[in-house]
């Protein structure tokens, strides 16, 4: 069966062809002869039964009148049958009355059956029949048939299928050799086709449909195929193409990054969206003197001063964690083992998708500025101590001065001329201005001193204070001041009333002929609040909106005060983390803004500050 | 031919040494046969046989008998050659529909009476009594000259066998009906 499966299709064709052939006419030929056969049998049964019958019916006279010579007259009206062989009729008694032999050497009557009929042995056929007088049995009929005819018939039958098979055979090669052509020829074509495509690749080639059946449909979806390859693979083509020049702009653009990493001053480090550190750039290695392969993925920790680098993990890690920029200070090892500040940030990169792709971190080497910055606070605080000694103890020396100037006006009046008098004045009034100059500058001084974060203040609370503190300044002057309720905020009371003081003064100070206005207000900004005093005043050129909040800044020469009252209020603000500004225009009146943060809020805010700075 | 004939050979008791072989054999098995075999000689022993015979090969008109059922009669006339033999063979014989008996009498019987009738070889003075008997009646007789005379079939002897002759034309002046067969196996037969 194997050797089969592998011959060509054309041998399979004529196997098939001529082995159909053979196996239909054998088949039909066994038919015929054995349904003949059985159909002869019966015929011949038949006819050797109605023959039978006429015999025994012609022989009842001779055995009733026992004449043999009657009975073998009957009997030889057999001899027209060429094949039956022998007959003999028998007495009642089992005794021959007459016998038939077609040939002297065929062999005697055979004694009658037991039973009537026909019996089939090998070549011959006997056949027993009884002879009826009167209802009466007188008599039996035997009979001997030759059955060399049905061999003969078989022997003819079985030459004549042979003969058959074999002239048919040969018609069926014949005929399969002329049609093979229109199997053959198309699978020759398709084979063709797809030999030349597979060795060439070309997916252009088509097979060529020769006939509508299924071989035409084979070569229909073969050629679809085909097509649907050919696009495939200029599509697969194209994507590779697409994917090398991806490849060519990933790598161009790694090679730039890289570039620009390594000629930057600052060091650079990229990190996995895990947080392990995958580059340094160039400047990393220097500092630290340390190859990558001791400084990657979390090898970095080994540098970080050891009071850093607890706090530096968890910023990190939270950072890796929520995806949040990553903000700190810290000191790095030098390569000589010195620590050295350094601010770092890191930017998570996100894909088109959002999700994080890679962290870009730099480092910026911040030690001289955190040392300046050290010593310029010490220096500020230096200075500011010194101012509030200097303050403080110039208030004795001051108020001598005025007690004893006001001792000399009562007890020395009579002594002294008109001019002393004048003198004496001047002396006063210089010593009164100095007193409420040193009074604000240490009020000043104080603004910036640092106190707890954590305190609150009700600022209705403060403004209530101050209010009452001023009641009767805002009296003589018929001024009203209205406010909205004020929230509790993060500020200590003594620097919310220093605030309130100063801007409620300057609100009733520059006012024009019309009785002073102000109102006090506050709204929600952020997480703080933005806190509005509006007057009715001379109002403020844009032109100083900025200048105004210096020390010692003044711009109306004609009205009393010492130039420090803004300063104090912008110090006190900013100290919080807040902000002051004006609005204005010259005769419209004027409103200050200032906004106080949230605790929190300040915090971070201040760190950034100082981080800039 | 030896073997076939050898029965009557037995029969006719001229016998060989066969014979006791086709005693044995065919008289055990036909128990009439036997029977009579023991009493009577075997040339009527053949001849009852025959005329039994007779009747199954002959139509008669329906004229011939007294009713429908009536039996068919053999008749034996005047002087009795079969004794009890030829009673013995017809005993329970029905032929196409009807019982055989036997009947013995003297001078012409009456119509209906028989369908057949044997005369004896010794009772020729009764020939002349044959005109009278009407149709119907199958005449039987011995000896050739029977059929010259008006007899419808003669027993005669032909080396040692029982054979006939007929007269069809007689019996078909009677209205009887001869089988062919019976014809074909009559020594001579007048038409």
């Amino acid at each position: 069966m194997r050797a089969f499966r592998d011959i060509p299709i054309r041998q399979k064709l004529m196997v098939i062809t001529v082995a159909t052939t053979a196996a239909a006419l054998l088949l039909a030929a066994i038919g015929i002869v054995t349904f003949d056969a059985a159909l002869f049998r019966r015929s011949l049964i038949f006819d050797l039964s109605a023959l039978a019958r006429i015999i025994a019916d012609n022989s009842t006279a001779a055995i009733a009148f026992d004449d043999p010579r009657a009975a073998t007259e009957t009997l030889g009206a057999l001899r027209a049958r060429p094949h039956l062989m022998t007959a003999c009729i028998y007495r009642a008694d089992g005794s021959i009355l007459a016998d038939y032999e077609r040939q002297a050497a065929t062999p005697a009557c055979p004694a009658p059956g037991a039973r009537d009929g026909v019996q089939f042995s090998l070549g011959t056929l006997t056949l027993s029949h009884a002879i009826l007088l009167s209802g009466r049995r007188v008599g039996t009929l035997v009979m001997r048939y030759e059955l060399d005819e049905i061999a003969g018939r078989e022997k003819i039958y079985g030459g004549t299928v042979l003969g058959v098979l074999v002239v048919s055979s040969l018609i069926a090669f014949l005929l399969t050799s002329r049609l093979r052509a229109v199997i053959e020829t198309p699978i020759a074509h398709l084979v063709r086709a797809t030999t030349s495509v597979s060795e060439t690749n070309d997916y252009r080639i088509r097979a060529q449909k020769l006939s509508g059946d299924e071989l035409g449909v084979l070569v229909d979806r073969f050629n679809e195929m085909l097509g649907g390859i050919q696009s495939r693979d200029h599509e697969l083509r194209k994507a590779l193409r697409e994917r090398e020049e991806a490849l060519r702009d990933a790598e161009k653009a790694r090679e730039r990054f890289r570039f620009m990493a390594e000629s930057m001053p600052q060091k650079i480090f990229t990190a996995t969206p895990a947080g392990d550190v995958d580059y340094y750039n160039r400047q990393w290695m220097e500092f630290t003197g340390l190859p990558f392969d001791r400084i990657k993925d979390s090898g970095w920790t080994q540098l970080i001063h050891p009071d850093d680098v607890e706090e530096n993990v968890r910023t990190w890690r939270h950072s890796i964690e929520t995806g949040e920029p990553f903000h700190f200070q810290h000191r790095v090892r030098r390569a000589d083992g010195a620590y050295r500040w350094h601010l770092s940030r890191a930017q998570a990169m996100r894909d088109s998708a959002g999700n994080i792709s890679m962290w870009i971190a730099s480092n910026t080497e911040i030690h001289e500025q955190k040392e300046t910055e050290d010593e310029l606070r010490r220096a500020n605080e230096d200075l500011q101590q010194f101012a509030y000694s200097a303050s403080h103890d110039l208030q004795e020396p001051i108020r001598n001065v005025a007690v004893y100037s006001e001792i000399v006006a009562k007890r020395y009046d009579r002594v002294l001329d008109p001019e002393g008098k004048q003198f004496l004045g001047f002396l006063t009034e210089g010593g009164r201005r100095l007193a409420t100059l040193i009074d604000d500058l240490l009020a000043y001084t104080k603004a910036g001193l640092i106190e707890n974060d954590s305190t609150r203040v009700d600022a209705s609370a403060a403004l209530n204070e101050v209010l009452s503190s001023l009641a009767e300044t805002i009296r003589q002057c018929n001024g009203s001041v209205t406010y909205d309720a004020l929230p509790e905020i993060a500020m200590s009371q003594t620097h919310l009333q220093q605030v309130f003081q100063n801007l409620i003064t300057n609100a009733l100070k520059y006012r024009t002929e019309k009785p002073p206005e102000i109102q006090i207000s506050a709204v929600r900004q952020g997480a703080g609040w933005r806190f509005a005093v509006r007057d009715n005043g001379i109002g403020i050129d844009p032109e100083y909106k900025e200048k105004i909040f210096g020390v010692f800044k003044r711009l109306h020469r004609n009205y009393s005060g010492t130039g420090i009252g803004l300063a104090i209020c912008q110090r006190v603000v900013e100290r919080y983390g807040g902000r002051i500004w004006v609005e204005s225009s010259t005769g419209r009146g004027a409103t200050f803004f200032f906004t106080v943060p949230e605790a929190a809020a300040r915090a971070r805010s201040a760190a950034a500050e100082s981080a800039a700075g | 031919m030896d073997q076939v004939t050898g029965l009557q050979r037995c029969i006719r008791g001229r016998g060989t040494s066969a014979c006791p072989k086709w005693l044995a054999l065919g008289f055990a098995m036909i128990l009439r046969l036997s029977a009579f075999a023991m009493d009577g000689p075997l040339e009527y022993q053949v001849k009852a046989a025959f005329l039994l015979n007779f009747t199954k090969f002959v139509q008669w008109p329906a004229t011939a008998f007294a009713a429908a059922d009536s039996p068919i009669a053999i008749c034996v006339w005047g002087n009795d050659p079969f004794g009890k033999v030829l009673d013995q063979i017809v005993a329970e014989e029905v032929v196409d529909g009807r019982r055989v008996v036997v009947r013995r009498i003297k001078g012409t019987p009456a119509p209906h009476t028989c369908q057949a009738l044997f005369v004896n070889g010794t009772e020729q003075e009764a020939l002349g009594s044959l005109s009278g008997l009407g149709p119907g009646v199958l005449t039987i007789g011995e000896g050739e000259g029977f059929v010259h005379r008006g007899g419808m079939i003669a027993f005669v002897v032909e080396n040692r066998h029982v054979r006939f002759g007929i007269n069809e034309s007689a019996a078909a002046a009677a209205g009887l009906k001869l089988s062919s067969k019976l014809l074909s196996v009559a020594r001579s037969v007048e038409k």
